[in-house]
């Protein structure tokens, strides 16, 4: 018989708010018995006083190299460096190659993905055949097939096509998710168009790129209904576009990554391609209103736009670099260190943005801290404080902002199943 | 006194008495064009490369002459951009030309920052002999000690930049080390060749030539790259100079003793006429050979060289 774990003195999150100084009984998978003073003999002990309990994190903006660059990350790397950062589950991108625009790629993407340890493997198909931005994919035999979302992961040039996927998608209920960019306006620039950009005679993306777009892509999805997901925010007026769509009735989510929450373009100073992201990091002002985007809800999710990329392609001159970083291991420790330590979010806004609300843009059920119920959670110490070193990863890759920089907490465990992830799994089980 | 950075990658991350200093230095090692034998024996020994990924004739030869003149041992070479799809990459350049034992990389490439990754890849001291759009920060300083020179001081004075500042490092290079020496700083050029958020650089901003050569001490006056009409920033190049180019006759507007600068290689009719070239208040040819001299007193700071020795030496 296997053996019992028991956390003592943990605070719980939940959407009700924290309970505080909790003990966990966890065994066979699931939550056994949660409590006050609990005792158990047949169970290993861990002090978890101080430590907070979240519910797993779900991404939905993750890029995967497999199919296709396995150099750059594969599922099994991925998906194991997911659970480390405390993620239950992320909705893969199908920009692999090939796209994910049929059932066998699907297929086999879900099927590798249940066969790993470690988070669990969502998948977004490709809106058009081969993100060509021209044919619909056969959205009704890909969503048969397991796929939970649709989009091209690059914006769509024509407006029809954008306005087609929308309808059509009306009768299968699933989110459209569109990255808003207009690609004449952007095309060439690798940093926000402004005075940091000017100052570093980096090309320009000005910001109006994604105001047109989005303002474009939410009244279609006013005009032809469906569920409409928006990539990527990065400017604080985009809000304002998000916000009169929600009031309007439009059935819209919006997300940014968490590295638009705390780096601004001034951070491109030292020209390091680590921080050559899509859409580029903005001035403060946007990265101030995003902020309270995300506590207002204008923005419903935080994502890590987790972009594997490997070393030889970064470590080139800025013009030269792919866009992206990769997130999984960097960002809730990020977003605590820079956000929640410092008071600007509270842990409540955090865990509705990356716990709850992803969840329901998915459509998926947010477990409960209730006796009985299978685990899916992640224990956070807020206490550590240390320099990050991404050589010490699960993930293949290492380009992240956040490298060789000091942090403060750690995901101690996460418990998805009878599965552990962190530096727990040495030492328990589920 | 000596330079505090490893590197000299832009005149933004330069204190003004590091400016300073470099003017001073360039001072005696100017002198040398008065010297029959032109060789300062203080490089002895030091190995400067010159790598150059841009064609250039002006900035490579200036520097391969300063190196020479110190008596360094002065290698160049040139790397297509093409380097790149072949597959070296500029970090595996860089260490190799470490690993030749390189101790001053003199850098020129296309893209914006790549002195800045040189710069971190390697051991040796890197000079930006331009990158990209961003700087040129040794054509700054030859700028500065020409206008020194020949008026006697920078503070104070007016100085008009005209034309592409959008895709222009010596603008920028320029206007970093003018505002920290004190001067007044204006640019003119068509709104599409200005870059954004340049309202806020301090500076001031004409779309009327006329208007920014009146009151100048200082012209200068930046080439047009050919090839931004084709990406549609200009309509034409004989509209570019109807309304921004500089003639003798626009020149009447201008102050009697305005000093008229050009980078080089101009295209003569275009932005500047061969006559205003020529002209008595034109410097050009002595930012030349000021080039070689603010060069030579780079590489003695950079070689850890004190100004008082390079002054009694003989």
């Amino acid at each position: 018989m296997s053996l019992k774990t028991l956390i003592k003195g943990v605070s719980l999150w939940s959407s009700a708010g924290f309970i505080h100084e909790q003990d966990v009984l966890i065994g066979d998978g699931r939550l056994l018995r949660i409590g006050r003073g609990l005792a158990e003999t047949n169970a290993v002990t861990i002090d978890g006083r101080g430590w907070v309990g979240l519910p797993g994190l779900v991404d939905l903006h993750s890029h995967l190299g497999e199919p296709g660059r396995e150099d750059r990350e594969t599922l099994e790397s991925g998906l194991l460096a997911a659970a480390w950062g405390g993620f239950t589950a992320v909705l893969g991108m199908p920009d692999t190659d090939p796209a994910l625009d049929s059932e066998t790629g699907i297929g086999y993407v879900l099927r590798r993905g249940d066969l790993i340890r470690g988070a669990r493997i969502l998948v977004c198909a490709a809106a058009t055949k081969g993100r060509n931005g021209k044919e619909l994919a056969e959205l009704g035999r890909l969503q048969s097939a397991g796929a939970a979302a649709a989009g091209d992961a690059k914006p769509i040039r024509d407006a029809s096509i954008v306005r087609r996927i929308l309808e059509y998608t009306r009768m299968l209920d699933i989110p459209v998710l569109i990255e808003a960019r207009d690609e004449g306006l952007s095309s060439g620039g690798v940093a926000h168009e402004g005075i940091q950009g000017g100052w570093l005679g980096l090309s320009g993306i000005p910001a109006s790129a994604e105001w047109i777009a989005l303002a474009r892509d939410l009244l279609l999805a006013e005009e032809a209904g469906g569920r409409i997901h928006v990539q990527g925010v990065s400017t604080g007026r985009s809000l304002a576009l998000i916000r009169e769509a929600k009031s309007r009735g439009v059935r819209v989510s919006a997300e940014c990554s968490f590295h638009h929450l705390i780096l601004d373009d001034g951070a491109l100073a030292d020209y390091d391609t680590a921080k050559k992201l899509m859409p580029p990091l903005r001035p403060r002002r946007d990265v101030e209103a995003l902020i309270e985007g995300v506590k207002e809800g204008v923005i419903d999710c935080v994502v890590t736009d987790h972009t594997p990329i490997t070393p030889e392609e970064k470590d080139v001159e800025f013009d030269y670099a792919p866009f992206g970083a990769a997130g999984y291991e960097a960002a809730l420790v990020a977003l605590h260190t820079h956000l929640v330590r410092p008071g600007l979010l509270s842990w409540s806004e955090l865990a509705n943005a990356t716990s709850l609300r992803p969840r329901a843009a998915l459509g998926i059920e947010q477990p409960q801290f209730v006796d009985g119920e299978r685990c899916d959670m992640v224990l956070f110490n807020p206490e550590p404080e240390y320099t990050l070193d991404a050589a010490t990863w699960k993930s293949k890759a290492r380009n992240t902002p956040f490298d060789g920089t000091r942090v403060v907490g750690r995901v101690e465990g996460v418990f998805l199943g009878d599965q552990v992830f962190g530096p727990l799994e040495t030492e328990v089980e589920a | 006194m000596m330079l505090r950075q490893k590197d000299l990658l832009g005149l933004r991350s330069l204190s003004k008495a590091e400016i300073e200093l470099v003017l001073d230095t360039a001072k005696p090692c100017k002198q040398i064009f008065e010297r029959p034998v032109k060789k300062f024996p203080t490089l002895r020994g030091k190995v400067v490369v010159n790598l150059f990924y841009e064609a250039s004739t002006r900035t490579r030869t200036s520097f391969e002459l300063a190196g020479k003149w110190m008596s360094a041992d002065v290698i160049n070479i040139s790397a297509s951009s093409s380097s790149v799809v072949k597959g070296e990459s500029l970090a595996d350049t860089a260490k190799t030309l470490e690993a030749l034992g390189a101790d001053i990389v003199v850098m020129r490439h296309s893209a914006s920052g790549s002195a800045h990754l040189l710069a971190r890849s390697i051991k040796s001291r890197v000079i930006n002999a331009g990158d990209g759009r961003h700087e040129h920060p040794t054509q700054g300083l030859l700028d500065l000690f020409t206008i020194q020179e020949r008026k006697g001081r920078i503070e104070g004075l007016t100085v008009t930049i005209i034309g592409d500042i959008l895709h222009s490092r010596v603008a920028r290079s320029d206007i970093w080390g003018l505002l920290k020496l004190g001067a007044t700083v204006r640019v003119a050029g068509p709104p599409t060749l200005l870059p954004p958020g340049l309202a806020d650089w301090g500076i001031e901003i004409y779309h009327d030539v006329d208007r920014a050569i009146d009151g100048a001490d200082v012209i200068n006056v930046l080439r047009i790259q050919m090839e931004r009409q084709a990406s549609g920033l200009f309509p034409s190049l004989r509209e570019y100079s109807a309304l921004y180019g500089i003639t003798k006759e626009r020149l009447r507007n201008a102050k009697d003793d305005v000093m008229i600068m050009h980078p080089g290689p101009a295209n003569l009719g275009v932005e500047i006429t061969q006559e205003v070239v020529d002209d008595p208040r034109s410097v050009v040819r002595d930012q030349v050979s000021n080039g070689v001299a603010v060069r030579m007193a780079l590489l003695y700071l950079m070689s850890g060289g004190d100004v008082s020795e390079l002054e009694n030496a003989d």
